[in-house]
């Protein structure tokens, strides 16, 4: 029962990013809720459970970006894999330590995201790089105490 | 800190590997997956649409109010303008050119836009069974929208004129000066490899110019709103705000060859 509630939120979360309103994006930017969840998951489910969707999460991801190549699949269990190991050397207890452990993760996907588009050849200003990498990453991180909520009342 | 046991290097590579092989054979879980997604995805846009014009009655009603007074411009704009256009058929007619054909066009909805901010693409709810193809040319009234990425059965993803990998011919409409327009993921567009000495201002319209054989020449790119000279002092570069407000288009059309 879990698992499909867990496949329903990943469903409901992809069609709301990829559907996310005009009037709520900040310089063209929206949160990219995927990556909250696939963080949310380490701390609140299984690690096994929380590595598969984080699998999910990144092929779904990539479905809906042009090219060919799936650089979030390999990513998310990336991130997935390294926020496991962290939490097991740190206390991830304090309010504020998750959601920056987010806007860490949300910037760094964003770093190697954005080199991918430019080693593919596309010419990217260095403002709206910097621009692209920051204000993304910092909505990801303020928008990740409600995906966590929405997690944890799942997981419970 | 990180040591790892043997059965568990074992574990972590062979997972590697999988995902490694999951990420380059992403294509053939495109079409499902998008597929499924499509109802849901044509419920939120129509939702969106629907709330979108509830929540903005009042600014609607002032736009509206507006193009409305800007129709009857038009209409009577274009009422002089079939007077040339009258002319002109005849005019060539009597010079002997062949007359181009129109342009046959399959209309389309966007339903969801890039999942992330490093690549400005849409999907529009249309596929192949509709004749969309991979490289088809995506305009809306206002001017050149972008180009058919990928295609599924019933969806398509379009590359829109601002991503930085998606480059087009085009010339300047005043001087035909030729350059190489390409996104930047912002609100403006590039126009590269000009010579320094380009016949190019400020207020400039820019055309696609034909030559790439994907884009039907003159199709409406932007307008010039700056020149500036790139670092090598060789070439310049002309920035230009697109025809097209990338953020906010709704319906496109597809040009079908």
């Amino acid at each position: 029962m879990k698992k499909w509630v867990l496949l329903l939120t990943i469903i409901a979360l992809a069609t709301l990013q990829l559907t996310w309103p005009g009037f709520l994006t900040f310089f063209n930017a929206r949160p990219d809720l995927l990556l909250i969840f696939v963080i949310a998951a380490v701390f609140y489910l299984d690690f096994k459970v929380a590595l598969a969707l984080s699998i999910l999460c990144g092929l779904l991801k990539d479905v809906f970006l042009p090219g060919s190549f799936g650089i979030n699949t390999i990513l998310f269990p990336a991130w997935c894999y390294a926020i496991w190991r962290l939490g097991r050397q740190i206390s991830t207890e304090f309010y504020f330590i998750r959601p920056a452990l987010v806007l860490t993760t949300a910037l760094l996907n964003n770093i190697i995201s954005g080199l991918q588009s430019v080693n593919l050849g596309g010419i990217i200003p260095p403002g709206i790089f910097l621009l692209n990498l920051i204000i993304p990453s910092v909505y990801t991180a303020a928008l990740s105490p409600l995906i966590f909520k929405l997690t944890k009342k799942i997981a419970a | 800190m990180f040591k790892l046991s043997r059965k568990t290097l074992i574990n972590f590579i062979l997972i590697a590997c999988a995902v490694f092989l999951l990420s380059n054979s992403l294509s053939c879980f495109k079409n499902p997956l998008q597929k499924t997604f499509k109802p849901h995805l044509l419920l939120i846009s129509w939702l969106k649409r629907e709330a979108g014009g509830i929540i903005f009655y009042h600014r609607n009603l002032v736009e509206n109010e507006r193009l409305n007074n800007e129709t009857g411009l038009l209409r009577r704009r274009l009422f002089d303008l079939r007077e040339v256009y009258l002319e002109n058929a005849r005019l060539t007619g009597l010079l002997g050119f062949k007359q181009k054909s129109g342009l046959r066009l399959s209309p389309a909805r966007v339903i969801a836009r890039s999942p992330d901010s490093w690549s400005s693409s849409a999907i529009i709810d249309k596929g192949k069974y509709n004749g969309i193809r991979h490289g088809m040319v995506v305009i809306n009234p206002r001017g050149l929208v972008g180009r058919v990425a990928e295609s599924a059965d019933n969806t398509s993803k379009i590359l829109l004129i601002n991503d930085p990998s998606l480059g087009v011919s085009s010339i300047v409409q005043r001087s035909r000066q030729e350059g190489l327009v390409s996104g930047t993921l912002g609100a403006n567009l590039i126009m590269r490899y000009l010579p320094k000495d380009a016949d190019i201002v400020a207020g400039d319209l820019v055309v696609t110019s034909g030559l790439s054989q994907i884009y039907p020449k003159g199709l409406l790119v932007g307008k010039v709103i700056d020149i500036g000279r790139d670092l090598s002092g060789l070439n310049c570069y002309a920035i230009i705000k697109p025809a097209v407000d990338c953020s906010a288009i709704e319906e496109v059309l597809v040009i079908i060859p």
